[in-house]
């Protein structure tokens, strides 16, 4: 490294070679350039750092609720309870929950704030079990030039990026090239990582084969699915739904309007899914929340830098054709 | 106009660093150009490439602004700087083979014959 940053200074100074410095200023150039190598290279380090052990920040305020700041998504307050979502596609060890209230109020003191794993359409509630399948209709993959999009039920949803795509749990070879009229189908909003799946999405569980379809923003169980016709089925765990973790919120040292505490993600990490449901209950009366922040971060430590490698591994064989994605 | 007083030698100094910074900042740049290329969205979901960009805009415009008071007319490419432009035809065939995989043959076609032309350009221009 060193060798290098010697190499490239002389070079530089050849370059510019014309504009010679005197001995005491050609000194300063020295050490500021050292300087300058310093912290590039620590720089590069912290980068690095970043890209193995990522974090990743939400926040929702409550006195701008229409903010494009706002990543915390369906945010549901009522009298007694809150709960919300944060999406990423990305795996992490813990997440840090910052509630930050308009008054101080003691009660919030020790009330459990939970988290489960999956996706936000199998969070729906469940309406009546359908038979089968019978006139509903699944969604397609269909691109078009460059874009995919989510098509059926005469709706069609665009996705944003490959990252949204797969963070969706769909499969690239699944992907047809649209041959059919689509100008009467409505085009809906532009499909995030925050997106929820559409009407017209199936869901798979991976633990005992259950098939839901997915209506108006209910699921529904389909009792006697017929498998060779559900081509598109998104893989989930049943277990999503009883698995949580739970923290219970503490007054913060330094400000007395907020509350914090950690909770752990390391049973949430298996589950299929990109969208994390938060959930406080028996809320104080009189509670005003001003603010709700989350730190999700990825800690150093063995078993996450193995995490990393097997991550980046499975990546890679898949970008070059070598396994299929899951 | 500085917005305050600096000397010519300092000038130079912050010239020199300035320099310094931006070919490192484009090697860091291009290694991440071609990270985002091997794995896309592995690199850009923890670094922004817009941010980079527009700091490498950034250093560059000062740059030119400092240097508008030097005479940099000793300043030229040396003989052997000629196999300089090796590193961006490198450069460049590696992001694209790295940007049409999977793609279909003709898309394939159409940006080899493109890039081969800008390339010819580019070695038309810097070398003869």
């Amino acid at each position: 490294m060193v060798q290098f940053l010697r190499l490239l200074n002389k070079t530089m100074d050849n370059k510019i070679n014309s504009l010679k410095l005197n001995k005491k200023d050609h000194k300063i150039y020295l050490i500021l350039n050292f300087l300058l190598f310093v912290i590039l290279f620590f720089l590069a380090i912290f980068i690095i750092y970043k890209i193995i052990f990522p974090s990743q920040y939400f926040t929702y305020s409550f006195a701008n609720v229409n903010s494009l700041k706002n990543t915390i998504t369906d945010v549901n307050l009522s009298d007694q309870a809150i709960n919300f979502y944060a999406s990423t596609a990305l795996n992490f060890s813990q997440v840090k929950i910052n509630l930050e209230l308009s008054q101080s109020n003691n009660q919030l003191e020790n009330k459990k704030i939970s988290t489960q794993k999956s996706y936000k359409s199998f969070f729906y509630p469940q309406g009546d079990n359908l038979i089968n399948l019978g006139n509903k209709e699944e969604n397609r993959l269909i691109s078009i030039d460059n874009s995919v999009f989510i098509v059926g039920n005469n709706q069609m949803t665009p996705i944003d990026s490959t990252l949204t795509f797969e963070s969706l749990g769909y499969n690239w070879d699944n992907v047809a090239e649209n041959k059919s009229d689509l100008s009467t189908y409505e085009k809906l909003k532009l499909a995030d990582t925050n997106a929820a799946h559409p009407t017209g999405t199936i869901l798979k569980t991976t633990e005992d084969d259950d098939f839901y379809f997915i209506e108006n923003r209910t699921k529904r169980k389909i009792l006697n699915p017929q498998i060779e016709n559900i081509k598109n089925a998104i893989l989930i765990n049943s277990s999503s739904l009883d698995t949580k973790e739970n923290c219970a919120l503490e007054k913060s040292v330094l400000l007395a309007k907020e509350y914090q505490c950690t909770l752990n993600l390391s049973s949430l990490r298996v589950l299929h899914g990109k969208d994390y449901r938060f959930e406080l209950n028996d809320l104080p009366a009189n509670l005003i929340i001003k603010q709700i922040d989350l730190e999700f971060k990825r800690y150093p430590s063995k078993e996450n830098f193995q995490f990393f490698l097997s991550d980046l591994k499975k990546k890679i064989l898949y970008r070059f054709g070598i396994e299929k994605f899951e | 106009m500085m917005p305050f007083k600096i000397n010519s030698n300092q000038k130079i100094i912050i010239y020199k660093l300035l320099n310094n910074l931006l070919v490192v900042l484009l090697i860091f740049w291009g290694l991440a150009l071609m990270g985002a290329g091997f794995l896309p969205e592995f690199i850009s979901t923890q670094f922004s490439f817009l941010k980079l960009t527009l700091l490498l805009l950034a250093i560059i415009f000062l740059i030119h602004w400092i240097s508008e008071d030097f005479q940099l007319n000793n300043v030229e490419l040396k003989k052997n700087d000629k196999t300089l432009p090796i590193l961006p035809i490198i450069f460049s065939a590696s992001t694209l083979t790295l940007s049409i995989l999977n793609f279909s043959l003709f898309p394939i076609i159409i940006s080899i014959i493109i890039t081969l032309a800008i390339l010819f350009y580019f070695y038309k221009i810097t070398l003869k």
